[in-house]
């Protein structure tokens, strides 16, 4: 009797198992969270370089309706038997985490390119550290609510807004850690982009107020990251520093960009905004023409279609616009292959499941409701083993590393080294730079980035 | 057509600040690394 196509890769990954416990490689797992066992994935033909797991935990309860929230949990490659946990959220409001794992720094990865199959990242977070990803709030992702449960739409689950959302993803990281009991033996590391800039912050504030007392919380990192509706992201600032990072990436023309400032800065920099300066705004990034949101440089946004796509057209206009074909097509590759029956079997999701992922909160109901996330920077800034690192791809315009670099400095922490290069290899090749402050806070940037996790597409696509 | 993704960078980035550690600084006198002085650049991209 011959084995099948289904039953290689399944003898593959038991025999690994084994192989991994024989010496000692692996953590010990509850019953509970082995029936969370990733046995194999769908487009990878090999044993999984870790073990995944990949499952639904309870997140409480919200008018009336249970919450489930879909996890990934992906063991270290390497040292695992102490290694962290890092938890990765991607932002939106509305964008589901397992972009970021699948296209962004996961082990294994899918594009516009690679019809339908997965490759190895061999830069992969999971080789530092135990990777977990959730996706909030319900129904971001595959996670739902009951009722209607999984088949429910984008907005399924009612409203919501900042402290809801941290509240109830609390409750579902408490769930994942009951199911997981040795994460709560290791130090946790919070991080995430864009709009998880609230997300990361105020999950770590509500599991630093009202969590595991005994849980290791010891440091965040967030890219590109919002810092209130009074500060960054869905803020009137926000015209202001578009317009600076256009014209210091010879967007736009200096001539345009005087013009602009010399009527509309000085209100700007107070934190007011005028119709008449909005207006003008929108005149200068006319000038640009085209662009990508998320990565000013890209020449695949339209993927060799200049046209906007119809879904881009059929939004609201406005500053968070967004482009259709995110990241060459991995979007909806991705899309595509969660859409696989075969994929939602792995993942022990409901085949039924609604996948839901946005961006800018459009497509559900979603309330930006923190105004001001710096107060707590400076609570957190200086705790005992905690360390901060803003990071910022700099060639993103939407949450651009000139306004991160600006709040950033203006927290007011103490410079403990100037703004350096920093490199890969101690040499001469800059990747990016470094401000570093006191009390383990630290600003960083990365060259030719968006969002900070992957260089840009057309420098590192090959033939 | 493949694309490679090349998340070294950020990769490094989270290293480093997993364990404290200051990222590598930039030696304006170090000499390129022996691979470019002989072109191997060059040949891996030509490939």
């Amino acid at each position: 009797m011959s084995l099948s196509s289904v039953e290689i890769p399944r003898l593959w990954v038991g025999l690994t198992i084994i192989a991994l416990v024989l010496v000692q490689h692996v953590v010990a797992q509850s019953n509970a969270a082995l029936k969370d066992l990733v046995l194999d994935l769908p487009g990878w033909d090999q044993p999984l370089p870790s073990r995944w797991f990949s499952g639904h935990v309870s997140a409480g309860s919200k008018d009336g309706k249970e919450l489930f929230h879909h996890y990934i949990l992906i063991e270290s490659e390497t040292n695992v038997a102490k290694a962290p946990v890092v938890l990765w959220s991607n932002g939106g409001p509305g964008a589901a985490s397992i972009f970021g794992l699948m296209v962004e720094l996961g082990p294994l990865l899918i594009s516009g390119k690679s019809n339908g199959q997965l490759f190895r990242n061999e830069y992969s977070w999971s080789k530092e550290a135990n990777l977990l990803i959730i996706n909030g709030p319900p129904p971001v992702g595959f996670s739902y609510c009951s009722p209607p449960g999984p088949a429910g739409d984008f907005k399924s689950c009612g409203t919501w807004n900042d402290s809801t959302t941290a509240y109830h993803n609390r409750i579902a990281i408490e769930s994942i850690i009951e199911r997981h009991p040795f994460l709560k033996t290791r130090d946790w590391f919070l991080t995430g982009e864009s709009y998880a800039g609230i997300y990361i912050p105020t999950l770590l504030r509500e599991l630093l107020d009202n969590g595991p007392k005994d849980l290791k919380l010891r440091g965040m990192a967030v890219g590109n990251a919002c810092m209130g509706t009074d500060v960054l992201c869905f803020a009137d600032a926000d015209y202001w520093w578009r317009a600076v990072f256009l014209r210091g990436h010879a967007q736009v023309s200096d001539a345009s960009f005087e013009r602009f400032e010399k009527e509309c800065r000085a209100s700007m920099e107070k934190g007011v905004v005028t119709d008449t300066c909005k207006k003008k705004a929108t005149e200068l990034e006319k000038e640009a023409g085209a662009f990508y949101e998320y990565d000013v440089f890209s020449e695949c946004w339209y993927d060799g279609d200049f046209a906007p796509p119809k879904k881009l057209l059929a939004r609201k206009p406005g500053v968070f616009s967004i482009g259709g074909d995110e990241f060459c097509g991995s979007e909806d590759a991705l899309t595509k292959w969660l859409g696989k029956p075969v994929v939602r079997r792995a993942l022990n999701v409901a085949l039924d499941s609604e996948f839901c992922s946005g961006d800018n909160g459009v497509g559900f109901k979603y309330d930006a409701t923190e105004k001001d996330l710096r107060p707590f920077y400076h609570r957190l800034i200086g705790m005992k083993n905690m360390r901060v690192m803003v990071y910022s791809g700099d060639t993103d315009v939407s949450v651009n590393v000139f306004s991160s670099q600006n709040w950033t400095r203006g927290l007011g922490v103490k410079e403990k080294q100037g703004w350096r290069p920093w490199t890969l290899d101690g040499r001469r090749a800059v990747v990016g730079y470094v401000t570093q402050y006191e009390k383990d806070f630290s600003f960083v940037t990365i060259r030719g980035t968006f969002k900070g996790t992957l260089e840009s597409m057309h420098t590192t696509t090959t033939d | 057509m493949v694309p490679q993704f090349k998340a070294k960078a950020s990769f490094e980035m989270l290293q480093r600040f997993l364990k404290n550690e200051p990222l590598k600084a930039y030696n304006p006198k170090a000499k390129a690394p022996q691979h470019v002085l002989d072109h191997e650049e060059t040949k891996v991209f030509v490939q």
